[in-house]
């Protein structure tokens, strides 16, 4: 070989010898048969091998395993053709690892022109062709990136062309938003691994505390590269042994992870393996354009999520806007639909809104009431009224309710029409009241039943008490008539007489004042005066009708009341009567009147047959009637308490009972001492 | 001298009713059912009543009280005490001195009758003396 060499070099060999044992590339010479005869240090730096190990031997044993036999098959061909083969060719270090040459195979010859061996240099272009890949694979990764708003699918393809130029595996992890690692896209060179890989996932989930790895890397924000992956390492990050058996059959190598932003928050990291099938080592460079994907990515991220923020946003406005309208509709055609009179007015009296219904009325459009003012709606007098309500509205700021008289001037004799009229304030978002809004319902039919039946109750009203009148003068002066005469029966005749004639009168104004309940006209006129005074008088009337009972008043203090004289006497009436009715054997009825804080507290007590429990609770319905134990009625309409709880109810209070079936009762009330 | 009283009430029986009870208690009575013949009973100087008693709700939809009103305008009767009686004792309630100078729910008791009948006449003696 070395006289090759030198028959080759001449007398410049020693020169040559130099050149090739100094230079950079690495240089091998085989003869015809392709067995390797030298190899120079280059050679041994860039494959690993000693010379020892290779000389005598072919190529063969640095092959990849990564070009096709018809590769070869065209090196052999051009070289044995005498042609210079030229090529990059990808070999295989003694470490197993890959490298990229520019490969040139000359086929030197002798004078003749035969064959004499062959020379080969290798160019190392390891370096520039991972640039190259890891270049290619950026920008196409950036188109992909840039291609859709949908990351989730981008990031899954970015890990897909990552393999296998750049990588072995990829794979691609995000925090969803419980804070839990998931995966988005893994990609392996082998399909068969992807489906191991997924299930690995599920069966060795990623372990957030772990001290490295794709957890560290979204805590630190900071990427990892860890050019080789040793046994010692993957024991010191299993957790256990099932886990080392996994990791073990990944068959690491090397490995980097790039960690993927969201708004500057670490939220994820695309992970980057190769394995011991191809024992490519990942360093600076590798890592650099690990971080640039991760950049992008999350670039990416941070744009699909901002639109898919302003998309939501987008939506949700339009579905707000289109439920705004759908309830804005709903509420229109309630309003409508309602056969009362709805409107809203501003603060000034201006009609801002207004339904169908009173447009109908006023015989206007509905548009042409919009802006106006109640005093360009109705005569001068009808509309001071309506506004002097609002302006209550707008003082007291709070619901209230009218009797409104409205008449609609378009009609040639029109009638007064009377609403009851609910206005209340309406508020803004700011709570602010900008304007009163007002549902009147049309109650002039109703009125007029009611004003029948108050006419019709006073002409009852007359009419009962007419005959009664004059027969309870009749049988009073016919009394008096026999006044002192020894007539005695004939004068018990006549106050037993009288007695069932102040019966019927009871009767009739009971039934009266019935009435007026129902209809919410049982009026009250205030005054004040002494109920010590009225309660005396009643008392000394009842005593005079009855011996077995003793009736006591009893008082202390100050008994000027502010009440209805009338109605009160009718009250102690109702229930000293009942006292002296329902206790027939007799005892005391004790009327008692004392002031307690602002009021005056009335209360009659009896010994008799009492109340049960369940008796209380109904004896102020209408028309109750209480029955003793042996199932004897007492007389009456039951309408006496009833009436009474009104009357009281009426000035503020109603009317309490205790009692217990056979032991008496007692009722009391209060009433305002002013 | 036997005082006169003039009751005004559409009711004959009450007329009649109240005309025996006064009568028998010695007043001096006249009765009259229908209230449009009152102005032409003052035109008649010899009848002068001391008291007048009426109803409130008189026929053809009379008010007692615009008429008691208008008889304490009158210069000729303004000195008259005016009893009214009124089977609303709503009606009643609403009722002021200037209208009347005593009332009665009906029915009423004849001694209230009676009692306010006397303190109307005492009032019309003071004034008098």
């Amino acid at each position: 070989m070395k006289k090759q060499i030198k028959e080759a070099a001449g007398s410049d060999g020693q020169k040559f010898r130099t050149i090739v044992e100094q230079t950079a590339d690495a240089i091998f010479i085989t003869d015809v048969e392709g067995i390797i005869e030298y190899v120079n240090p280059a050679f041994e730096k860039l494959t690993g091998y000693n010379r020892r190990d290779v000389i005598g031997k072919t190529p063969q044993i640095i092959k990849s395993g990564m070009h096709s036999e018809k590769f070869y098959h065209t090196l052999w061909s051009t070289i044995k053709s005498g042609k210079i083969f030229r090529d990059i060719i990808v070999n295989r270090k003694k470490n197993g690892e890959l490298f990229y040459a520019d490969h040139t195979i000359t086929p030197v010859k002798n004078r003749n022109g035969k064959i004499i061996y062959f020379s080969g240099i290798w160019k190392d272009i390891t370096q520039n062709k991972q640039v190259e890949e890891n270049s290619e694979y950026l920008l196409k990764a950036g188109k992909i990136l840039a291609s859709s708003l949908d990351y989730k699918t981008t990031l899954a393809r970015i890990a897909q062309i990552a393999v296998p130029y750049v990588a072995d595996w990829c794979s691609v992890d995000l925090l969803d938003e419980k804070g839990v690692l998931q995966n988005v896209a893994v990609m392996h060179k082998n399909p068969a691994m992807i489906r191991w890989a997924k299930r690995l996932i599920k069966i060795v989930p990623p372990y957030m505390e772990a001290p490295q790895g794709l957890p560290n890397v979204i805590r630190t924000g900071k990427p990892e590269l860890y050019p080789y992956i040793t046994d010692k390492m993957l024991i010191s990050s299993a957790r256990n042994k099932m886990e080392l058996q996994i990791l073990k059959r990944v068959g690491f190598y090397s490995v980097m992870i790039a960690p993927i932003f969201a708004r500057k928050k670490a939220i994820g990291g695309i992970t980057f393996v190769t394995t011991k099938d191809r024992k490519k080592s990942y360093g600076k460079i590798d890592l650099n354009m690990a971080e640039e994907i991760a950049s992008r990515a999350s670039m990416a991220i941070d744009n699909a999520m901002l639109y898919q923020k302003a998309k939501e946003e987008i939506i949700a406005r339009l579905k707000a806007e289109k439920n705004v309208k759908r309830s804005q509709k709903q509420l229109q055609d309630i309003i409508n639909g309602s056969s009362a009179h709805i409107f809203v007015k501003d603060l000034e009296g201006k009609y801002l809104m207004i339904n169908h219904q009173r447009a109908k009325f006023l015989h206007l459009k509905i548009k042409d009431i919009i802006g106006r003012k109640d005093n360009n709606l109705f005569p001068k007098e009808i509309a001071k009224k309506l506004i002097e309500n609002d302006q209550k509205v707008l003082k007291e700021q709070k619901e209230l309710i009218f009797e409104e008289q409205l008449i609609n001037q378009k009609i040639r004799n029109p009638i007064i029409h009377t609403f009851l009229s609910v206005k209340f304030p309406l508020h803004d978002l700011n709570n602010k009241f900008y304007a009163i809004c007002g549902i009147a319902t049309n109650i002039t039919e109703r009125k007029e039943i009611e004003k029948m039946k108050e006419d019709f109750l006073g002409i009852v009203s007359h009419e009962l008490k007419t005959p009664v009148t004059s027969l309870k003068i009749y049988t009073q002066a016919l009394a008096k008539q026999f006044e002192g005469s020894e007539h005695r029966t004939i004068i018990r005749f006549f106050e037993k007489m009288d007695l069932q004639i102040d019966r019927l009168t009871r009767i009739i104004r009971e039934l009266l004042d019935l009435s007026r309940i129902d209809v919410g006209k049982l009026e009250i006129k205030k005054q004040k005066f002494n109920i010590e005074g009225m309660a005396s008088d009643i008392i000394e009337n009842f005593q005079a009708t009855t011996r077995k009972h003793k009736l006591i008043l009893k008082s202390n203090g100050n008994s000027e009341i502010f009440a209805d004289e009338d109605r009160i006497r009718q009250v102690l009436i109702n229930l000293i009567n009942n006292a002296i009715k329902y206790s027939p054997d007799g005892g005391k009825i004790i009327t008692t009147i004392r002031p307690i804080n602002e009021k005056i507290n009335v209360s009659v007590k009896d010994d008799g047959i009492g109340i049960n429990k369940e008796d209380q609770r109904k004896i102020f319905d209408r028309f109750y009637q209480v029955s003793d134990s042996i199932g004897a009625n007492y007389t009456g309409l039951g309408m006496g308490l009833y009436i009474s709880n009104e009357i009281i109810k009426q000035h503020g209070d109603k009317i309490n009972v205790r009692s217990e079936k056979g032991k008496g009762a007692t009722f009391s009330f209060k009433l305002p001492a002013k | 001298m036997k005082q006169t009283i003039l009751i005004v009430d559409d009711d004959i029986a009450i007329l009649e009713a109240v005309e025996f009870l006064l009568e028998s208690e010695g007043y001096n009575v006249i009765t009259l059912s229908n209230p449009e013949d009152l102005e032409k009973l003052f035109d008649i100087d010899e009848i002068k009543p001391d008291l007048i008693i009426m109803d409130v709700i008189l026929s053809g939809g009379r008010d007692g009280r615009k008429i008691a009103k208008d008889l304490k305008k009158n210069k000729k009767t303004k000195s008259i005490p005016i009893i009214l009686l009124s089977a609303h004792p709503a009606a009643l309630k609403k009722l002021s001195k200037k209208e009347a100078d005593g009332f009665l729910a009906k029915p009423f008791e004849i001694e209230d009758l009676l009692s306010v009948v006397k303190e109307g006449l005492k009032y019309l003696q003071e004034e008098k003396s």
